[in-house]
């Protein structure tokens, strides 16, 4: 009785599971007619229930994004877009996307040396990286014990560790690339900086909807902010989307 | 030692660097500058000068050195000043100097080393000009001095005038300066300062001015004429009220002026003049920007021109764009933010009004901008990148094409958005959502993943470490019986491995029986296996585990060792079969022993 019990709750679950993905699939195809007609906003909101149904996928990001940016939201498109990004980093349409966005903020996106990141971020060296070394300190440790100093072994293992040098040089410099670049979104518009991380404050400068930022310090609602042209300021914690990096 | 690890140079190359990136991270907020109370000076005054270092403590004290016109400079001694300002803690020490002038014409001195607690400063090469001694009649005079006696026409430079006092001085008041052939600009505040000349201490009062010349020639820069009030002695106060009030003061007024200096006026050269040379004097660097790059056709996007450099900034010109059909640009303001009182450095931005009328044009293209440098006396152009734009046709709703693909679901009216500008690069949308990816950051996107990446370099040095560690003690450790006793069993399988293979009966037997006496000996924990016989260890042997057939064997053994003494000779075939099956008994043996504790 029992496990005809939890086979049924099992079932249960299948089905509700089935069911969420189906709605959700059903928001994403939704969306996109909405957004074929023109009604951005309309889109907007079922691509947005596609993301919190379902689970987040590069499309759903990728066309909530465009929603976003049709609708007039050029922050939380970006926004969007980054996050497509980041799971697509060689996706061209998310890139040629975010420049259009980019061009229309007017705002850079960090550093010109960082830009290479984004399409070679770190995850993409981190695997290959640790594979590189593990099997390198296992030669070495194997190479321990052999008096081959000419022979072919250790030929190898000289190879294995230069690959091992240049994938960690890759993922140490696109760490360093990734830590410098913007990993912040302005949203909304009417935002400012200010000098301090009080409401009394006077207005540092204006930063338009879609700025990229880079996150500095976090002190309770407020976040110091560092902008493309270096100015330093504070803004609200709810005035920006961060962007995991 | 650097055999075995030949990465040691690259490492000790590495830290040096790593050391130099550092120190010169430490020095990068210290400096040290040269400091002149005037630029312009007299033949025969004892000048004060000062090094100013910051964010720094100097270990010893730099000499300012000698030059043909400076002379007899010596140090006065440092003094240390601390301030705060924004918050910012700043620390100060001032070095002071004091020199004589002996002679006149350009005074360079130059650049000192400053030896200081965050590693040796620098000071910049400091410029002064010298002239000779000018009469002095009166205890107040009136001096003007200029940076050059030629200079190009449209060129601005600075010229200065001193009021020399040996007495207090009260007020002074310029008189309106008007100069033929000449725009006098900006004023810089005025500034005051000690002499000593003739033994005497001199107060100097000194103003800066720009001016450009308007025409070329032999021109003369001057007179100027001023009117001060200076303290000439006290007289006896008719009472307490009349001296608090300054009655007790005799006051003399003075009516100064200083003669004109001449200054020639050198015409701009025709050699080597661009066609669109625009008049601008000076050297400068220059940025365009654009308020958008992406556009509908009949947006309006601002130009700003970015004008940065010294010369002369009040007549200067903007920058222009290429005219082309579907632009029309209408100009704006111009902003200039002086760098220096005179204004003689600084930047000057010129905002232009820009409409795009046509989808074909594709960029911002400028004209280039000519100017002269009166530095180096020839003509340079700058010449700006074109702006890359996007002009697209002004849509009225979102995507139409897709509409009509779609009949059947026409767009409500009130719920069509009017697209925001530029919309007309955006991809177009995925039709399939994908396999499901996270958002979130995992170990793959931490910093702490490096760790996954060095332990097994951490490990593998421990690894090495320990076991160095390990080898080095047993090096140092004296050698057991029972290590003596395996090193000679060693030996003595080497020795019956090579009598077996040299046929070498004698030699073979002889070694097989101390080879067995040997290896059982340790077996059993004996001192010495010389009197033992086959009889006494198969026993304790097989108490220990030793199997039958390797027992048996050795019983063999014994005896063909034993009846080897009184006939020795064997074939090389028997011989090796002898030798298989010792080693086979030896290495059962050696196993048993290892269990042993």
């Amino acid at each position: 009785m029992r496990s005809f019990g939890s086979i049924l709750f099992r079932f249960a679950f299948g089905v509700v599971l089935l069911a969420i993905r189906l709605a959700a699939q059903s928001d994403f195809d939704r969306g996109i007619t909405a957004y074929s007609v023109g009604r951005f906003q309309e889109s907007v909101g079922l691509f947005e229930r596609a993301l919190t149904n379902g689970r987040p996928s590069v499309g759903v990001l990728y066309n909530l994004g465009n929603a976003r940016f049709r609708n007039g939201e050029v922050g939380k498109a970006i926004a969007a877009w980054r996050l497509a990004e980041r799971a697509a980093p060689g996706r061209g349409e998310i890139q040629r996307n975010l420049e259009l966005a980019r061009r229309q903020v007017g705002s850079g996106s960090g550093p010109d040396w960082t830009q290479w990141a984004r399409r070679l971020p770190p995850r993409r060296w981190a695997v290959p990286a640790a594979v590189a070394a593990w099997s390198w300190a296992i030669l070495l440790l194997i190479g321990l014990g052999r008096d081959d100093r000419a022979g072919r072994f250790r030929k190898w293992m000289n190879r294995l560790g230069a690959v091992t040098i240049l994938l960690f040089l890759g993922y140490s410099v696109s760490m360093a690339a990734v830590r410098s670049a913007p990993d912040s979104v302005v949203v909304g518009t009417g935002v400012a900086a200010r000098f301090g991380p009080v409401d009394e404050s006077p207005v540092a400068f204006p930063l338009p909807d879609g700025a990229e930022v880079r996150v500095d310090e976090v002190r309770g609602p407020w976040i110091r902010i560092v902008d493309s042209f270096g100015h330093v300021g504070w803004l609200s914690g709810g005035q920006v989307i961060q962007i995991p990096q | 030692m650097r055999r075995r690890f030949p990465n040691l140079a690259g490492l000790r190359a590495l830290w040096s660097c790593l050391l130099a990136w550092g120190l010169q991270a430490v020095l990068a907020g210290a400096t040290a500058r040269l400091e002149l109370d005037r630029e312009f000076m007299e033949d025969g005054e004892v000048i004060p000068m000062r090094i100013v270092v910051e964010d720094a403590v100097p270990s010893a004290i730099p000499a300012i050195p000698n030059s043909q016109i400076l002379v007899f400079t010596e140090s006065l001694g440092q003094e240390q000043r601390q301030q705060i300002a924004n918050g910012v803690s700043s620390f100060q020490v001032i070095i002071r100097y004091r020199g004589s002038l002996r002679g006149t014409g350009e005074l360079r001195i130059p650049s000192i080393s400053v030896p200081t607690s965050a590693g040796v400063l620098r000071t910049e090469p400091v410029i002064a000009r010298v002239f000779a001694t000018e009469p002095r009649n009166e205890p107040v005079t009136l001096h003007l001095y200029t940076a050059r006696d030629t200079c190009y026409l449209g060129e601005t430079l600075a010229f200065e005038i001193q009021i020399q006092s040996t007495l207090n001085l009260r007020e002074a008041t310029p008189h309106k300066m008007s100069f033929d052939g000449f725009v006098v600009g900006r004023t810089a505040p005025w500034i005051g300062s000690q002499v000593i000349r003739d033994g005497v201490v001199v107060g100097v009062s000194a103003s800066r001015q720009a001016v450009t010349p308007t025409k070329e020639g032999d021109l003369i820069l001057g007179p100027v004429s001023l009117e001060a009030v200076a303290e000439v002695g006290r007289r006896r106060a008719r009472s307490l009220i009349d001296d608090f009030f300054g009655g007790g003061v005799e006051l003399k007024r003075f009516a100064l002026e200083a003669p004109g200096r001449p200054l020639k006026v050198l015409p701009l050269p025709t050699a080597g003049r661009p066609a669109d040379f625009s008049g601008a004097v000076g050297s400068f660097r220059i940025e365009a920007t654009v308020s958008r790059t992406n556009l509908n056709r009949g947006d309006a996007v601002t130009v700003r021109f970015l004008v940065q450099g010294n010369g002369s900034f009040d007549g200067l010109p903007s920058p222009k764009l290429v005219k082309s059909p579907g632009l029309q640009s209408y100009p704006g303001t111009n902003i200039f933010e002086p760098a220096d009182p005179l204004g003689l450095t600084g930047t000057k931005v010129f905002e232009e009004a820009v409409v795009v009328d046509s989808t074909e044009v594709t960029s911002l293209e400028f004209q280039p901008f000519s100017f002269f440098d009166p530095q180096v006396g020839r003509y340079s152009t700058a010449r700006l990148k074109p702006i890359p734009i996007q002009v697209v046709e002004p849509e009225a709703t979102g995507d139409a094409t897709a509409a009509e693909a779609d009949p059947a679901n026409p767009p409500a009216p009130e719920a069509v958005r009017t697209p925001p500008q530029g919309t007309g690069g955006l991809q177009p949308l995925m039709s399939s959502a994908g396999s499901a990816i996270s958002v979130e950051s995992d170990l793959l996107d931490s910093e702490y993943f490096g760790l996954v990446l060095l332990v097994p370099f951490v490990g593998l040095g421990l690894f090495v470490g320990v076991r160095g560690l390990r080898r080095r003690r047993s090096r140092n450790q004296a050698p057991t019986r029972r290590h003596l006793a395996e090193m000679t069993l060693r030996d003595q399988q080497a020795a019956l491995r090579r009598s077996a293979a040299a046929g070498n009966s004698k030699a073979f037997f002889d070694a097989l029986s101390a080879l067995l006496r040997q290896q059982v000996s340790l077996n059993l924990g004996l001192a010495s296996g010389a009197s033992l016989t086959a009889v006494d260890v198969a026993e304790p042997l097989r108490e220990q585990g030793v199997s039958e057939e390797s027992i048996d064997s050795l019983m063999r053994l014994f005896a063909a060792a034993d009846a080897a003494r009184f006939a020795p000779m064997a074939l090389p075939d028997e011989l090796a079969t002898w030798l298989e099956m010792t080693e086979g008994v030896v290495a059962e043996l050696q196993s048993r022993t290892k269990e042993t504790p």
